[in-house]
């Protein structure tokens, strides 16, 4: 990272950084939070207890939808500036990180060493935090680097305003689900930016809102009922940074491949989810020649049928899944590996199509699973089979309603998909 | 409505135990929006439920919808033998929305599906259910046409629509905040006499929640919105009425239907339903 930022391309360079640094920790925090016990019978934990380990489940999944909400506009930052947005990310576990430890940022389920490593992430946002490679760091090098680029008379805000996610663009009235995204045009829009993101991180005193003082209140909480009950566990035995063997990707240095035949399918469907998203947003912040309905379609998909009817009760099945295929523990957890490049498709009727299809493979992949979940005995595939097969009918349901947000056949859009899931076997 | 319609006018409680935005639809105990299954519950099920309420909460309303008036051609019948029937939906009926996948229902609520009305007293029962697509009766909703789907759909896909008067008239809740502080009250009573640590850990939840007074919170704006559906019970007609007190019906014609439902209690997961359905008879 160059000591100062003196062109537009360290600028992006940096604004890079930081949605790296935020999707990392969104990934993180969603993982933890997919590992968390739902009911005393998945043993060591009373009723009492499962009451606290939902409270911890909200803050953590709270945390991480604004850092969803920072990833927004740290992406807005990039389009204002003229450049597209940076969803790409290392595999996990990452290398030294800004605020993180030197080494091995994890996907880790929720543990109290867990959240020391989240508390001590989030206090490197802190103004008091000069240490070069905290977050706090970054954050003021790229300020003061649009301060000066605004200065220098450079025609710096060139992106062109639809390029922005807000709120607005995303239809979540204000104040709603705890997340402000909002233009970025100026410089003076970019200090509200900056400060946001740094303000929500820090505030490390218990009773603070912060991310750190939220994340320090759920630590204090769980060290006070573990010293109450030795035996108290709240958290799914969940591996630590799973992995598929994904297209493109190799298991990365401390990974724990998964190998259980159903798990990695699981895995990789939730990868497909996961890329294809990444896809659709790279799309919504670059708008080109789409429609505004087109546009609303990517908005329909994209964010709460993705993100709410996929990716957070996929997570949450994967946690239930062994890992391996010799025994039923430890389990595993969503990879977070996209499996797909990405970078944006620049002619919209391919981009259609391309999404439509992989709408179409998710719904066929998703049926597989649900019927060979269906078949096993175990406790485990017992308690998952009703979630799987609701996904399933949501894959079918998004690629019908993709194709008509977008203007494409949807009777053809049925047969096809019907074509695809006979020629696997399954009759709808 | 003429003398070949018997109207049915019915209202009550109804139970749905249900996730709420932002969490996904399946959640089985709710840990982001404003709904959960507490300490000792069963899972959310999302199950619409206008009779027999499941884990039913104390200090909650009386889960019941009845017919309150029955009339034909504007004359009132006030020894009608459905007056006072019990008016339920069967088959486990959900709002199916999903994210805004199956309708346009920007409040996110969608259609109740399916929908297999009951009326029913003793010895007497009427159903009707109202198929999606005539077509293809089993179809997978999400296979389903929009237009199909949206026609079970609330009448204002804006979104729900403010009516407190409405609210106050049937529940005589007036004032949101102050109906919440009470029920607060009673609970805490309750806490400081509990002494199981499940009962507590209940009792404890909900007190939190109802301490939430913010103006714009869902807790208290769906405490006085409502949505309004009306369409035509279309599908296959059951009549057991073995001492014939009914008046012959018309199968054959679509029955219309229109009510309200609002007043969402988030505390006790109880909102109230108002509305009439127009039994056709046959000969007119």
């Amino acid at each position: 990272m160059p000591r100062e930022i003196e062109s537009r391309v360290d600028l992006v360079r940096a604004l890079a950084r930081a949605a790296e640094v935020e999707h990392a920790a969104l990934c993180r925090y969603l993982f933890a939070a997919a590992s968390l016990k739902k009911r005393p019978e998945e043993g060591a934990c009373t009723w009492p207890q499962i009451e606290s380990v939902r409270a911890w489940q909200s803050s953590l999944l709270l945390v991480a939808r604004q850092e969803m909400e920072h990833l927004g506009l740290v992406c807005n930052l990039l389009s204002a500036v003229g450049c597209a947005p940076h969803f790409g990310r290392s595999g996990f576990p990452m290398g030294a990180v800004p605020g993180g430890p030197g080494t091995g940022v994890a996907l880790e389920r929720f543990s109290a060493g867990a959240l020391e490593r989240f508390v001590a992430f989030e206090r490197s946002h802190e103004p008091a935090s000069r240490a070069e490679g905290s977050v706090g760091a970054l954050y003021r090098q790229i300020l003061t680097g649009l301060e000066a680029l605004d200065a220098a008379a450079f025609d710096l805000w060139v992106g062109p305003p639809r390029a922005q996610v807000s709120n607005e663009t995303m239809d979540i009235p204000a104040g709603w689900y705890d997340i402000d995204v909002f233009p970025i045009r100026r410089l003076a829009d970019a200090r509200v930016a900056v400060h946001r993101i740094l303000e929500t991180g820090q505030e490390g005193e218990p009773e603070a809102s912060g991310h750190a003082g939220r994340l320090g209140r759920v630590l204090s909480d769980l060290r006070r009922l573990q010293h109450e009950d030795s035996a108290f566990e709240p958290s799914r035995p969940v591996v630590t940074n799973p992995v598929t063997t994904s297209a493109g990707l190799e298991p990365a240095a401390g990974g724990a491949l998964l190998t259980h035949p159903l798990t990695v399918r699981a895995a990789r469907l939730f990868n497909g989810a996961y890329g294809l998203m990444l896809l659709m947003l790279l799309r919504f912040y670059t708008p080109n020649e789409e429609t505004p309905e087109e546009r609303d379609g990517l908005r329909r998909i994209a964010f709460f049928p993705l993100m709410t009817l996929v990716m957070r009760p996929l997570g949450e099945i994967l946690t239930q899944m062994p890992a391996s295929s010799d025994e039923e523990t430890p389990t595993a957890g969503p990879t977070f590996e996209p499996g797909v490049p990405l970078v944006v498709q620049p002619y919209k009727r391919s981009a259609w199509l391309l999404y439509h299809e992989c709408l179409q493979r998710l719904a066929v992949e998703g049926a597989r699973l649900e019927e060979d979940v269906g078949r096993r005995d175990e406790g485990w595939a017992r308690s998952i089979a009703p979630r799987v097969r609701f996904l399933r009918q949501n894959f079918e349901g998004m690629a019908v309603a993709f194709a008509r947000y977008v203007d494409m056949d949807t009777v053809r859009s049925m047969v096809l998909m019907d074509k695809l899931l006979a020629g696997d076997g399954h009759e709808r | 409505m003429n003398a070949d319609h018997l109207v049915l006018e019915f209202a009550g409680w109804f139970q749905c135990r249900l996730a709420t935005n932002p969490d996904p639809t399946d959640e089985p105990r709710g840990v982001s929006g404003h709904t959960f299954a507490l300490p000792g519950e069963p899972d959310l099920d999302r199950v619409i439920r206008f009779q027999e309420p499941v884990a039913p909460r104390s200090h909650g309303p009386r889960v019941a919808v009845e017919v309150g008036a029955v009339s034909r051609g504007g004359e009132s019948l006030s020894d009608h033998p459905l007056l006072r029937a019990s008016v339920d939906l069967l088959d486990g009926p959900k709002f199916e929305s999903r994210n805004l996948l199956l309708t346009d229902d920007r409040a996110g609520v969608g259609l109740i599906h399916p929908f297999h009305l009951e009326v029913k007293v003793p010895g007497l029962v009427v159903r009707r259910r109202d198929l999606v697509d005539p077509d293809a009766p089993d179809q997978e909703l999400h296979r389903v046409a929009p237009e199909l789907l949206n026609r079970r759909a609330p009448v204002d896909l804006n979104g729900m629509i403010m009516d407190p008067e409405r609210i106050a008239e049937v529940t005589g809740i007036t004032d949101g905040l102050e109906f919440r502080a009470r029920r607060r009250e009673a609970l805490e009573t309750d806490l400081a006499g509990a002494r199981d640590p499940v009962v507590r850990a209940a009792l404890e939840k909900r007190i939190r929640d109802l301490r939430i007074t913010h103006p714009r919170d869902l807790r208290l704006i769906s405490l006085q919105a409502t949505q309004t559906r009306r369409f035509a019970l279309n599908g296959p007609v059951e009549i057991h009425d073995a001492a014939g007190r009914l008046e012959p019906v018309d199968a054959d014609r679509d029955w219309p239907i229109g009510f309200w439902m609002g007043g969402w209690d988030s505390d006790s997961l109880c909102g109230y339903v108002k509305g009439r359905l127009a039994i056709a008879l046959s000969g007119g």
